[in-house]
C-alpha cells in the first residue's frame, strides 16, 4: 500500500463518517475503518512492505490516519448521541397539567387535627392524656363535680339519660372526676378531650354530640396566677400572640371561675358580626378546682389545689377552619373533609 | 334578662357615661352584655347572668356588684311601715318553706294611680307588665330588689293561709292556663280551705288572683327551699321569674322588706287606700342551718400569693363592704400577724354561695377585674410523653392517611327505623342496644351497637352527592347492652371502601377495591403497632356481625388469638337496602386497643445475617377450584419440600370462566452447593405432591 492510497482513505474516512446520520452506520464505519479486519489495520500490515526511511515514514503516515479516523468517529459518536438525546427529549413532551397518579393522602377529620394541636401544645406542659367512658353515671358526670340532684346548673347541659344513674356525659370533666378518684391524693396533670352529649334539637350551630377538651392539674401550691399563666400561655399558643382578657364566669366544679377571650382577629377588636361587634372570642373556661371536688376525693384543699381549664373542640375547629356552621364536619362529606385538609388552620 | 340601663343608672350613677364603657365594667364584675340596644325609650342591655348569682337577678342586685367595683354601697330603697296583724299567722307545714309572711293592704277605689312609666317598660321588657297595679308592684318589688311576691286578692281566698305539700290527686288552673293543671304529690304550695292558690315561689292560681275589682290585697313574701322550687318549675314546665330566682337561693332577709316594698310602692304611686290596714304577718319558723350568720376568715397574705399581687387591705374591706359583706378584723390578730386576717361576714343574699375563702378570691378578684393580676407559667417540667393509647392511635392514623382514607365523625346513636335498614336477623344480638329513655329526637333513642350502620350512611350521602371514591374511617365507641341494667363500650376503629380510584395509571381508567387490598391495608395497620394478624373465614366462625357481611369474602381478625375484628365486603342485601351505586363495598373494624403493645421487649430480637448467594427461584401454575385456598396448597407444599424454602407465594392469579390459575412463586435458600437438577428435582416433587393431594378436588397443573 502506497502512501497516496492511505492519503486517499483517510479522506473518504472523514467524508463517510461525517456524512452520517445514524448510530448503527457509526459502528459500521468504525469496524470498516478501525475493525479488526479494517483498512486501518490491513494498512499497518503493509509497513513490512517498506523498507529504511519509507518505511518510518510510512508507518508515522498510518498512526497519522488511525488517529485521524478515530476523531472523526469519537466526533461522529458525540454528535450522534446528542442528537439522539434532543430528538428524545421532544418526544417525551408531556402535559404536567395533566392529574397526577401517585396515590392521594386521605385527611384525619379537622376537630382531630385542632385536638391533636391542643393536646401536643399541652403535652409539652406535661399534660398527660386521659380517656373516659362516654355512657357515664351521674357521679362523675354531675354530683362528684359538686353539681348535686336539683343543682341548676344540670338543666344547663340537657342530658341523655340512660337510667336513673346511667348518662350519656355532658362533658369531658366527667374524666378528671375519675382521674381524681384513681389518683388517690396524688398530684395529677391531665388533658382529656372527647366527645360529649347534649339532649337538644339539632341546628345548623347546635348537635347533639359534639367533642370537648379539658385540662387539669392539681398539686400543692397551685395558684390563680398560674391558672392565668396557663391559660394566657394556651390562648397564645392557640390563636397566636393577641390580646386575652379574663372575665368572670360560674361553672360548679371552679372557684373561681373565669371565661378566656381573645381578640378577634377578623376586627382586630374593634367589634365585627364574626364577634357579635364584642371586638372578642371566646375560646374556654377556666377556674380553680372547687375545693369540694378536692374534698371528694381526699384531696386537703389546705394543702392541695388546682385548676382546670376547657373548650368546646367542635367549636374550635369552626374558628380555626373558618365555618360558619359546625354541622357539615359531623355529616362525613368527603368533599368538605378533602377542602378543608387543603387549608391549613386559621385563627378567628 | 333585659335591663333598662337609664333605670340602672338611676341605682349605679358611677357607670361610665359611654354606653360601652359601661358595659365593659358590667362585663368585667361578670354581669355579660350579650346584646346593647339603642331604643325609642332608651338604652336596654340583654344580659347574662352568672349562674350561681340569683341575687344579680334584679336592679339593686347589678347595682350592688357595681358598688363593690366603685367602692360604693347601694342602701334598700323606702320601706313602708307596717303593724303587726292581728290574729294568726299563715301555717307552714313543710320545711321546704324557710320563711313566710303576708302584709295586708286595700287598694284606693277611685283609679287614678298609674305605674311609672320608666317601670312599664322595665317590666315590659321581660315580659312582666301585666296591667294590673298591683301585680306590677310586686313584679316591680322582684325585679327592683330581687324578692319574689305573690299577690292574692283577700276577698278571694277561703279561710288563712297554709304551706304545706301537694297531696295525690289535687289540681289548680294556674295563672297562665284555662284548664286545671295536675299536681304531682309533694310540691310545695299556698292553699286556703278550698285548695291550691299558688305553687310556692312559681306561680299563682287563678281562683285568688287579683283583677281590676280586687280591692282587699295581700302580699306574699316568702323564702322556699331552692331545690323544691325546681322540682315544682320542671314538673310544671314553668320557669317564671320568681322560680329562677328562689332556685338560686333568695336573701332571708328581704322576706321581710319584700312586702314592705311592694306596700310602699303602691302607696307611693297612690293606689292604698288611706284607712285600709297595712299590716304584716310572718310565720315563726324552726331556724334552717343554712340560713344560720356566718364568717369566713380571709388571710390576705394568702390572697396575696392567690393572685401574686399585694392587695392594701384597707381597699379589700371597702369593697367586701360595699358588696355587702361585715368585715372585721379577727379577735387578737392584730398584734399577732399585724391584722392580717378578716374575719368576713356573709350578708343574706350570698348565704347561698359563699362559703369559702376561695369565693372571697373570687368576689376580689372580680372587684379588681381577673385582667389586673399577672400570669404565672409555673415550672411545668418536662413535656408528657405519648402514652401507648395516643402512639398506637397515631400510627393507625398515620396508615390509613397513608393509604387516602379520610377521617369522619359519626354519631353515638342512631334511631331504631335507621337501625331497622341493616336486617339484622330476628334473635341476633345486634338487636339489643343501649336505649336512651328522654331522647328529645328519635334520632338518637338508641346507642350504637354496630358502626356499619352509620358507615353506609356515609357511602349513602357521598355518592348522593356523586362521589365515585369512598375511603374513610373513624375511631369510635360502641355501646353493647349486657342486661338492663349494664352495658360494655367498646372502643373501635372501622374504616369503609367503595368505588374506583385511579392511582398509578390514570391513562388506564380507574381501579376498584377488593378483599385483598383491605387485608393489606389491615396488615400495615397491624405492623404499625408491631403485631400481626390471623385472618380466619366468617363462615366458619360466625359472628352478629358476620352475618351482615359477605359470607365467603369476609374474615375475621384475630391477634394473639383472640378475635378482635373482621373485614371483607358486606353483603350485597345489606348494601342494597341503602341503594348504593357501587356494587361491591368493603368494611372493616378493629378493636384498636388490641393492638397495644403494652410492654416493650425486653431486649433486641437478633436479626439473621442474610443469604450470601441469590435464593433460586421457580414458578408453577395450578388451577384451583372455588374452596380450596392458595394457602392449603402453600401449607402442602412447604410441609414436604426436599429442599428449604424461604418462601411460597402467589404472584398471579388467572381467572377466565372456571379456571383459576395460580402461579406460585418459590424460592429455594442457596448456600452454593444446590445445583439446577436439584432444584428441578425439588419443583417435580412438590408439584406431584400437590397434585396427588389435592387432585380429586379438582387442582390441576397448567
Amino acid at each position: 500500500m502506497e502512501v497516496s492510497e492511505l492519503e486517499n482513505m483517510a479522506r473518504s474516512a472523514v467524508e463517510e463518517i461525517s456524512a452520517l446520520t445514524d448510530a448503527r452506520e457509526l459502528e459500521a464505519q468504525r469496524v470498516k475503518w478501525l475493525g479488526g479486519k479494517g483498512l486501518v489495520r490491513r494498512a499497518r500490515a503493509s509497513i513490512k512492505e517498506h523498507q529504511g526511511e519509507a518505511r518510518v515514514a510510512f508507518a508515522r503516515e498510518v498512526n497519522r490516519i488511525a488517529e485521524e479516523i478515530t476523531r472523526v468517529v469519537d466526533e461522529a459518536t458525540e454528535r450522534l448521541a446528542a442528537e439522539a438525546t434532543a430528538r428524545r427529549i421532544a418526544e417525551d413532551w408531556i402535559d404536567p397539567s395533566l392529574p397526577a397518579t401517585a396515590p392521594r393522602r386521605g385527611a384525619l377529620h379537622p376537630v382531630r387535627v385542632v385536638e391533636q394541636r391542643c393536646v401536643e401544645i399541652m403535652g409539652r406542659l406535661g399534660f398527660e392524656q386521659a380517656e373516659g367512658p362516654e355512657v357515664e353515671t351521674d357521679y362523675f358526670n354531675f354530683d362528684a363535680l359538686n353539681i348535686p340532684r336539683d343543682h341548676p346548673a344540670r338543666d344547663m347541659q340537657d342530658t341523655f339519660w340512660v337510667d336513673e344513674q346511667r348518662l350519656l356525659r355532658t362533658h369531658t370533666t366527667s374524666v378528671q372526676a375519675r382521674v381524681l378518684a384513681q389518683a388517690a391524693g396524688r398530684p395529677v396533670k391531665v388533658v382529656v378531650a372527647g366527645r360529649v352529649y347534649r339532649n337538644e334539637a339539632v341546628d345548623a350551630t347546635h348537635l347533639a354530640m359534639f367533642h370537648q377538651l379539658d385540662g387539669f392539674w392539681v398539686d400543692r401550691g397551685l395558684t390563680f396566677a398560674h391558672l392565668k399563666g396557663v391559660a394566657v400561655h394556651l390562648a397564645r399558643e392557640l390563636y397566636g400572640d393577641r390580646r386575652v382578657r379574663l372575665k368572670p364566669k360560674s361553672y360548679p366544679y371552679t372557684e373561681p371561675s373565669v371565661g378566656i377571650d381573645v381578640e378577634c382577629a377578623l376586627c382586630g377588636g374593634a367589634g365585627c358580626s364574626a364577634c357579635h361587634e364584642s371586638g372578642w372570642v371566646t375560646i374556654m373556661g377556666a377556674g380553680m378546682v372547687h375545693r369540694n371536688v378536692l374534698q371528694e376525693f381526699g384531696y386537703d384543699p389546705e394543702v392541695f389545689s388546682g385548676f382546670a381549664f376547657g373548650w368546646g373542640l367542635s367549636r374550635m375547629t369552626t374558628q380555626m377552619y373558618g365555618l360558619s356552621k359546625l354541622r357539615p364536619v359531623y355529616r362525613g362529606d368527603l368533599r368538605l373533609l378533602r377542602v378543608l385538609d387543603g387549608r391549613s388552620a386559621l385563627c378567628v | 334578662m333585659r335591663v333598662s340601663l337609664p333605670l340602672l343608672r338611676g341605682y349605679r350613677p358611677e357607670l361610665p357615661a359611654s354606653s360601652r364603657a359601661a358595659c365593659e365594667v358590667l362585663e368585667d364584675v361578670g354581669i355579660e352584655v350579650k346584646r346593647h340596644q339603642d331604643t325609642p325609650r332608651g338604652e336596654v342591655l340583654t344580659v347574662e347572668l352568672l349562674a350561681n348569682r340569683g341575687d344579680h337577678h334584679c336592679y339593686l342586685g347589678l347595682a350592688r356588684e357595681l358598688g363593690g367595683r366603685f367602692e360604693a354601697p347601694t342602701p334598700l330603697p323606702p320601706l313602708a311601715p307596717l303593724t303587726a296583724a292581728d290574729g294568726p299567722a299563715p301555717l307552714v307545714t313543710t320545711d321546704t318553706c324557710l320563711a313566710f309572711g303576708v302584709a295586708r293592704v286595700d287598694l284606693a277605689d277611685a283609679d287614678p294611680a298609674r305605674l311609672p312609666e320608666a317601670w312599664a317598660e322595665a317590666l315590659e321588657l321581660n315580659g312582666e307588665h301585666t296591667g294590673l297595679l298591683a301585680v306590677d308592684a310586686g313584679n316591680v318589688t322582684g325585679r327592683e330588689l330581687g324578692q319574689p311576691v305573690h299577690v292574692y286578692d283577700a276577698d278571694l281566698l277561703s279561710g288563712p293561709l297554709r304551706v304545706r305539700l301537694s297531696e295525690e290527686g289535687e289540681s289548680v288552673v294556674l295563672l297562665d292556663s284555662a284548664e286545671p293543671v295536675a299536681l304531682p304529690a309533694g310540691l310545695t304550695v299556698v292553699a286556703d280551705d278550698e285548695g291550691v292558690v299558688a305553687v310556692a315561689g312559681v306561680i299563682g292560681a287563678r281562683r285568688a288572683a287579683v283583677t281590676e275589682t280586687t280591692r282587699a290585697l295581700l302580699v306574699e313574701s316568702a323564702l322556699f327551699d331552692p331545690a323544691a322550687v325546681r322540682r315544682a318549675a320542671r314538673a310544671l314546665a314553668r320557669q317564671t321569674a320568681a322560680a329562677t330566682r328562689f332556685e338560686r337561693g333568695a336573701d332571708p332577709t328581704l322576706v321581710d322588706a319584700g312586702a314592705a316594698r311592694t306596700v310602699a310602692l303602691l302607696d307611693a304611686w297612690g293606689a292604698l287606700a288611706a284607712d285600709g290596714p297595712r299590716t304584716w304577718s310572718r310565720t315563726v319558723l324552726p331556724a334552717d342551718a343554712r340560713l344560720a350568720p356566718r364568717e369566713i376568715p380571709l388571710d390576705l397574705d394568702s390572697l396575696d400569693t392567690y393572685y401574686a399581687v399585694d392587695f392594701d387591705p384597707a381597699a379589700v374591706e371597702r369593697r367586701l363592704t360595699c358588696l355587702g359583706f361585715a368585715v372585721r378584723k379577727a379577735d387578737g390578730t392584730d398584734a399577732a400577724d399585724g391584722g392580717r386576717t378578716l374575719l368576713v361576714g356573709v350578708p343574706g343574699h350570698r348565704l347561698w354561695d359563699v362559703f369559702n375563702p376561695e369565693c372571697l378570691y373570687e368576689e376580689i378578684g372580680r372587684m379588681w377585674s381577673f385582667d389586673s393580676f399577672p400570669a404565672v407559667l409555673p415550672e411545668a417540667g418536662g413535656g408528657a410523653a405519648p402514652t401507648p393509647r395516643q402512639r398506637a392511635r397515631a400510627a393507625l392514623e398515620q396508615v390509613l392517611v397513608g393509604y387516602g382514607f379520610f377521617e369522619v365523625i359519626t354519631d353515638g346513636f342512631y334511631s331504631r327505623t335507621a337501625h331497622e335498614r341493616l336486617g339484622v336477623p330476628a334473635g341476633s344480638p345486634l338487636n339489643r342496644h343501649v336505649e336512651l329513655r328522654n331522647a328529645i329526637d328519635r334520632n338518637f333513642s338508641l346507642l350504637k351497637n354496630n358502626a356499619l350502620l352509620q358507615a353506609l350512611d356515609v357511602a349513602d350521602y357521598n355518592q348522593r352527592h356523586s362521589l365515585t371514591l369512598g375511603k374513610y374511617f373513624e375511631f369510635t365507641h360502641l355501646f353493647e347492652a349486657v342486661d338492663a341494667d349494664s352495658h360494655r363500650e367498646l372502643p373501635l376503629l372501622w374504616g369503609m371502601l367503595w368505588g374506583e380510584e385511579t392511582y398509578g395509571s390514570w391513562q388506564r381508567g380507574g381501579q376498584g377495591f377488593d378483599f385483598w387490598y383491605v387485608k393489606g391495608v389491615l396488615e400495615e395497620l397491624a405492623h404499625a403497632c408491631g403485631t400481626r394478624f390471623e385472618f380466619r373465614r366468617t363462615a366458619d366462625d360466625p359472628s352478629p356481625l358476620a352475618e351482615l357481611m359477605h359470607p365467603t369474602r369476609s374474615v375475621h381478625l384475630y391477634a394473639d388469638g383472640r378475635r378482635v375484628g373482621l373485614c371483607g365486603e358486606v353483603h350485597p342485601s345489606v348494601t342494597a337496602n341503602w341503594k348504593l351505586r357501587t356494587d361491591r363495598v368493603l368494611y372493616f373494624e378493629v378493636d384498636w386497643t388490641a393492638l397495644l403493645t403494652e410492654r416493650a421487649p425486653q431486649s433486641a430480637e437478633q436479626v439473621d445475617e442474610l443469604p450470601e448467594h441469590p435464593l433460586l427461584r421457580r414458578d408453577v401454575a395450578f388451577h384451583l377450584p372455588a374452596g380450596l385456598t392458595a394457602g392449603e396448597v402453600r401449607t402442602a407444599m412447604e410441609a414436604v419440600s426436599p429442599l428449604e424454602l424461604a418462601w411460597v407465594r402467589v404472584t398471579d392469579l388467572y381467572e377466565s370462566g372456571e379456571v383459576r390459575a395460580h402461579t406460585f412463586e418459590l424460592a429455594f435458600q442457596n448456600d452454593n452447593t444446590v445445583t439446577a437438577d436439584q432444584v428441578n428435582h425439588a419443583m417435580g416433587a412438590l408439584t406431584s405432591h400437590v397434585l396427588t393431594t389435592f387432585g380429586e378436588r379438582g387442582v390441576y397443573q397448567r
